[in-house]
């Protein structure tokens, strides 16, 4: 059914209505509001079925279906010609020009130069990029008919060994923000490999610096990170490893425990002996009144969090519309950091994942971080051949070896104005980077890093992944949105941590000592004046579905926040300064909270002796107004607990999981059982990293999960790079301005 | 519309459809900060009038239930016993009717004025009306209508009645109150958070008033039926019922637990026959004999028509409203109405006592009834005005009937005295032999407390005898089942320890263990103990020195004390 469309009625509608509903809305969700009578609402639609803006939710709507045609016309009336990101510009002529070059040249097909025009056009990512990312062309074809443009040589570098006196020409600094290495030098001029053209400033500059004529040899860009990579390799794990330590030295965890904090330690200790001897029975209530006094604070502040977030979310609210709103062109590079090791059966999901993003992928810089001693890993990257915009970075080998260790030895050369971390097993919602840049554009300024959610994608595969689950949407659903509703200190999540890069670089990035060195950052964020803010965005992870891995890893977690609260705690009077009361507390309850893992099953072991035995001495340890607290936290507390885990997993869209909530003492019990062991292993190995092993949820760490894509663009990019030279110039008709370098230069 | 049973078969979503979670923040927090004013000036107008009135009734004119002298006595004892000993909230009744004075009574001369009782009952009467106010708000009363509505449950006379005297009754009412607007609020959004607090309220209710229980099982089946009817998944159903149900659940065996370990009977609190009016003077305020089923059913239908008449106009609206709109909420309020009705009298049968039947057991169908009629109005919208003056002249109605009954309602505890005390009079004794007063116990504490000093000297059933023992304030001189459990006490019942000097047991009462041991004795029929102190309820034994006293078992030397009593200066009882 159809209507004649006057544009004014339209208008007047939606002016009376006060909907605001702006063009990319209507076409996003296919409705344009016809006429209003109060609550009443007549509204053309496209298709019946589909859900309505949220502007509409107090309407009574009556809608009529219009034609596509129709529709489109009455949209036109109504808000006149396509305006913003959809009004088509003036095509940029050079990016067309290359695109007939390249078809010239034989190297694509023109349907193929038309849709890398469409996505230039779309993303205002160079030509060349895109047809490089897509797979379409090699980065050594587009480097050959970019040098033949600019009229440059262009190199290869995989084999080049540098000559160190000429590297020293230019300092490391500027060698990595402008990408040229000196490769070669004459009486006279210096030759230098560039990702593209240097202009006149800079030439003027290294010309001045060095005394010497700049000759600019073209190279890829991933292949002037790895020479640089390679020549600065120590300088570079030298920085990944200390500079946090020596920009600031008290929030670096290379030290376990302070010389403060021992002697107040030994002092403890001394007074607590003392006291056994001298009065025990008064020495043994004190103790057991301040266990059951943090027992209670540190329990009644995670239930007041937790119940305050039920039903409110405290996230950076993005919806679909503004998502679809958003200019591609405009977004930034995002630097994904992706820490590796021991990981070669998830490596082809993880590109999958990566894969399936919703953003440019010119305009992604994903850095996969390997160990140098991993060449299992190492290889089942290389067997891939992903496209470009996955870089390699290989980590040397060096102590200590840690996640964070080789997050900031990645961070050195990303490209990014902001960068997230992600897991090898992580699948993160596809438009999780586009809810980033907009939530960074709506936070408070002083938003440094969001938090995505995290939650689990084998969540049915055994009761301890159910387990897992439930303690995560209870983490991420409830208690990390109500400490960010209380301002409190954050300690982050393990991956799909956003952030600002150049806010991470002033902050020193991660604490290689630290084990936990997302709940670390998310403390010395705060300590620094920022601020963290959820986005309700999920990232799917493997639960550990095994329970010795699950020990491993948890054990390192708790192992990690003591550490933290060491660390942290090692000048209070200061840190309650920094962060004021409030969030001293906060702190304190929350990360401090893990020695409760410690002090449960002490306290189990005597509640059960007793009810066994009724022995006198542990009455007698319990006075009155103690035993009503014990009691009260051992009956109400847990359940307490146990029933926000229930509740937690309703309201987080996990009914299924409720029952098995019903059974968290049991998951409890293993956490402390993993806290002893991570206790235990702070004091003569703290800054061993237990790693987890993933892929326990597939059934044969297989290719089966493989993209057929990848696979596919990973044969034509094998083809392309073993096709010989001269069959390339057949194809491409270039001249043959090869150089190849063994520590000279050649010239044709 | 989006996220709500309209009782019309819509299909529900869990949560509002795009609900914003910062849209109109400014806006949000305003509303909040006025419902907040308008609650805390609710609890405090009505939290005085019930205070004030409770004080008068309680202290003034000492108009105590002994059940409420009993609960006072546990929580008193619960931290002054020596040693104390959470165990005195006892066993047989709902734990949470003593445990809810444990705040009042840690300040000593709260608990022994017995100004904890109004203190208590005022705070939970103005909680209630705080939390009918809320639920009458969200079925879109007007204010004026609300306050209006409000005023007339507060005067409802057994309303007053009980916050005033800090009944039991108060505290499950509250809390019965809390879970039943939760409830009907989560059948109006949907909203998780309010299934959640309905859960815990029916919970906590349920350790306040075992009737709770069957009120939250037909919670439960209300939960998963029209979630299933709105064909909400599987999953859903169970993870909805699990959460709601799993509180009561806890506590109902966590509570087993309890008496499990401690008096070694997990299930005995279920026959225990519940809140039994009782004094000193043994009178139980009840009628004898056992309970037919026809019996119990017109009892029960009498009681309903003496303390909350209304609820038969509300159930029988709510039935036809559910016929005729097919509204889902109205057919469950109307079960919850015949539940309300219909429990006391399923108690008599159970407990083969009409003891259920106690005009307090009224208060749920009044309750129910409010709630009731509230959701009519929601419901029924042209009818509005009408339902409206319906309800307030059904409240003034009922108030009538209401005070009628508290003169001729058989089954009642001090609510006749009340009555008495409100015309201008001072009762003495209340429908049903209770005597009214505390004024017996208070002679007696005041000898014990001027003439004896050594502690644990007295032997005591303190199940009988809590109130003398909280009027005393000195816990310490009392030897009593608390102290080192059942067992040891009855040993030294058969066989009083050295240090036992006195004996005080109840006159009239048969269920005061002491006092069956030692018939007689007050008398003066019993070799070597001698009466030192009597009142009409009341007496104190010495055990004169040099004697052996024979029970069935064994005997014992009494201390050799010149002049037989103790000599108040000496407070340590060394021997």
């Amino acid at each position: 059914m159809s209507a004649t469309v006057q544009p004014t009625d339209s208008l007047i509608g939606a002016r009376r209505l006060t909907l605001e509903l702006t063009e990319p809305v209507c076409r996003a969700y296919g409705v344009l509001p016809i006429a209003v009578n109060g609550r009443h609402l007549k509204l053309a639609v496209l298709d019946q079925r589909r859900v309505l803006p949220a502007e509409l939710t107090e309407y009574e709507i009556e809608k009529r279906q219009w034609s596509l045609p129709e529709f489109q016309r009455a949209l036109t009336a109504v808000f006149g010609e396509r305006v913003g990101a959809d009004r088509p510009r003036p095509l940029d002529p050079k990016p067309v020009r290359r695109g007939k070059r390249l078809v010239e040249l034989g190297l694509i097909t023109e349907a193929q130069a038309e849709r890398a025009l469409a996505m230039h056009r779309q993303t205002g990512s160079k030509l060349g990029e895109i047809l490089v990312a897509s797979g379409q062309l090699s980065e050594q074809e587009l480097l050959a008919v970019i040098a033949e443009d600019l009229g440059l040589q262009h190199v290869d570098l995989t084999n080049f060994q540098p000559d160190p006196a000429l590297v020293g020409l230019l300092p490391e600094p500027v060698a990595r923000t402008l990408r040229c290495v000196p490769l070669a030098a004459t009486a006279t001029t210096l030759y230098v490999a560039v990702a593209d053209a240097l202009n006149e400033d800079v030439l003027d500059r290294i010309t001045r610096t060095t005394t010497l004529e700049v000759t600019e040899l073209l190279a890829t860009r991933n292949s002037i990170d790895e020479l640089l990579q390679r020549i600065y390799r120590d300088k570079y794990v030298e920085r990944a490893t200390d500079d946090l330590r020596l920009q600031t030295p008290e929030n670096s965890a290379d030290v376990v425990i302070s010389r403060g904090q021992r002697a107040v330690l030994i002092a403890l200790i001394v007074a607590v002996v003392a006291g056994f001897v001298g009065f025990p029975h008064e020495t043994a209530i004190a103790l057991v009144s301040v266990a059951s006094a943090f027992y209670l604070a540190a329990s009644l502040y995670k239930a007041r969090l937790i119940y305050s977030s039920l039903g409110h979310g405290a996230y950076i609210e993005t919806t679909a519309q503004e998502i679809a709103a958003l200019d591609e062109r405009d977004l930034p590079v995002y630097t994904i950091l992706v820490p590796l090791y021991k990981e070669a059966a998830v490596v082809p999901r993880l590109l999958e994942g990566i894969g399936n993003l919703d953003y440019p992928q010119t305009k992604l810089d994903v850095r996969l971080l390997c160990e140098a001693d991993d060449d299992e890993t190492i290889d089942a990257i290389r067997a891939l051949n992903p496209p470009p915009h996955f870089r390699m970075v290989v980590v040397p080998a060096s102590e200590p070896r840690t996640k964070p260790k080789a997050c900031n030895y990645g961070l050195l050369q990303a490209d990014g104005e902001f960068v997230v971390i992600y897991d090898a097993e992580d699948r993160p919602d596809p438009d999780q980077l586009k809810k980033s840049v907009l939530a960074f554009r709506k936070a408070e300024p002083q938003v440094t890093c969001l938090q995505a959610k995290l939650n689990y994608f084998n969540t049915d595969q055994n009761l301890l992944t159910r387990w897992f689950s439930i303690e995560y949407s209870m983490h991420f659903d409830l208690l990390l949105p109500g400490l960010c509703a209380a301002r409190a200190p954050i300690p982050l999540g393990g991956t799909s941590n956003h952030f600002r890069i150049d806010r991470l670089r002033e902050l020193g990035a991660w604490d290689p000592f630290n084990v936990t060195e997302d709940a670390d950052l998310g403390i010395r964020l705060h300590k620094a004046g920022y601020a963290t803010a959820m986005i309700d965005s999920v990232t799917l992870e493997e639960a550990n579905s095994d329970v010795h891995n699950w020990i491993r890893q948890r054990s390192r977690w708790i192992k990690g926040y003591l550490q933290t609260w060491l660390v942290h705690m090692r000048n209070p009077a200061k840190l309650l300064s920094q962060i004021g009361p409030g969030a001293f507390i906060s702190f304190n309850l929350i990360v401090g909270g893990a020695f409760i893992f410690l002090l449960n099953p002490i306290f189990w072991a005597l509640t059960t002796l007793f009810l066994v035995t009724h022995a006198e001495f542990i009455q007698a340890v319990f006075p009155p107004f103690v035993f009503y607290v014990a009691t009260g936290m051992l009956f109400i507390g847990n359940f307490v607990f146990v029933y926000l885990n229930v509740a937690g997993s309703l309201q987080s869209g996990h009914p299924g999981l409720t029952r098995y909530a019903l059974l968290s003492p049991l998951y409890w019990g293993l956490m402390s059982w993993a806290a002893w062991k991570g206790f235990i292993q702070l004091l003569y190995r703290p800054f061993y990293w237990e790693k987890t092993t993933h892929g326990l949820d597939m059934p044969t760490p297989s290719r089966a999960a493989w993209p057929a894509e990848f696979e596919r663009r990973g044969a034509d990019r094998r083809e392309l790079a073993d096709d010989d030279a001269e069959s390339t110039d057949r194809r491409s008709g270039l001249d043959r301005r090869w150089s190849t370098w063994d520590g000279k230069p050649v010239m044709e | 519309m989006d996220g709500r049973f309209d009782g019309v078969g819509a299909r529900p979503r869990r949560q509002a459809v795009h609900q914003p979670m910062l849209q109109m923040p400014i806006r949000r927090v305003e509303v909040r900060s006025e419902r907040l004013a308008e609650s805390f000036a609710l609890f405090l107008l009505f939290g005085v009038a019930f205070g004030v009135l409770g004080y008068w009734m309680v202290v003034q004119h000492h108009v105590v239930p002994f059940d409420g002298l009993e609960r006072l006595a546990g929580a008193y004892l619960a931290w002054h016993n020596d040693p104390p000993k959470l165990a005195a909230i006892g066993f047989a009744l709902p734990p949470l009717q003593t445990i809810a004075l444990l705040p009042f009574t840690l300040i000593r001369p709260m608990a022994t004025s017995l100004v904890a009782l109004p203190v208590c009952g005022a705070i939970f009467g103005g909680l209630t009306m705080v939390v009918l106010n809320r639920l009458l708000e969200r079925c879109e009363m007007p204010r004026t209508l609300r306050y209006i509505v409000l005023l007339l449950v507060a005067a409802m006379p057994t309303t007053a009645f009980y916050a005033g005297v800090g009944g039991a009754q108060m505290i499950s009412l509250f809390l019965l109150a809390a879970a039943m607007a939760s409830l009907i609020a989560w059948f109006l959004t949907v909203d998780t958070r309010f299934l959640i607090t309905s859960g815990l309220g029916f919970a906590v209710a349920s350790m306040a008033s075992y009737d709770a229980f069957a009120w939250m099982l037909l919670a439960a089946a209300m939960v998963a039926t029209s979630l299933s009817r709105h064909r909400a998944g599987e999953q859903e159903i169970e993870g909805s019922v699990i959460t709601f149900a799993a509180p009561t659940g806890y506590a109902f065996l966590l509570w087993c637990l309890c008496n499990l370990l401690i008096v070694d009977s997990p299930f005995g609190w279920i026959s225990s026959g519940g809140s039994a009016s009782v004094n000193a003077t043994g009178a139980t305020g009840a009628a004898g004999g056992g309970v037919s089923l026809l019996h119990a059913l017109s009892s029960t239908l009498t009681l309903a028509w003496s303390a909350a008449p209304l609820v038969f106009v509300v159930a029988g609206g709510l039935i036809w409203v559910a016929y005729a709109q097919r509204n889902e909420l109205a057919g469950w309020l109307a079960a919850f109405c015949v539940l309300a009705v219909l429990s006391p009298g399923a108690g008599a049968v159970i407990h083969n006592s009409v003891s259920s039947l106690q005009l307090s057991n009224g208060m749920p169908m009044l309750l129910v009834a409010i709630c009731g009629a509230a959701v009519l109005y929601k419901s029924v919208v042209r009818w509005r005005p009408m339902i409206a003056g319906a309800l307030v002249v059904g409240l003034v109605l009922s108030i009538g009937v209401v005070w009628h009954a508290l003169r001729v309602y058989p089954q009642q505890n001090l609510e006749q005295s009340f009555r008495t005390v409100l015309s201008g009079q001072q009762p003495t004794v209340s429908r049903g032999g209770l005597a009214v007063g505390v004024g017996q116990e208070q002679a007696m504490a005041d000898y014990i407390d001027h003439h004896i000093g050594a502690e644990k000297s007295i032997l005591t059933d303190n199940s009988q005898t809590y109130a003398v023992i909280l009027l005393s304030n000195r816990p310490a001189l009392f030897s009593t089942r608390l102290d080192h459990g059942d067992g040891p006490w009855l040993s030294e019942v058969v066989t009083p320890p050295r240090a036992i000097h006195y004996l005080l047991i109840t006159r009239n009462d048969p269920a005061d263990a002491l006092r069956d041991s030692y018939t007689g004795a007050v008398a003066g029929d019993r070799t070597g103990v001698r009466l030192v102190f009597a009142d009409a309820r009341y007496a104190l034994l010495a055990i004169a020195p040099g004697t052996t006293l024979r029970n069935s078992r064994t005997s014992i030397d009494a201390p050799s004390v010149p002049g037989g009593l103790v000599p108040v200066n000496q407070l340590a009882g060394t021997r």
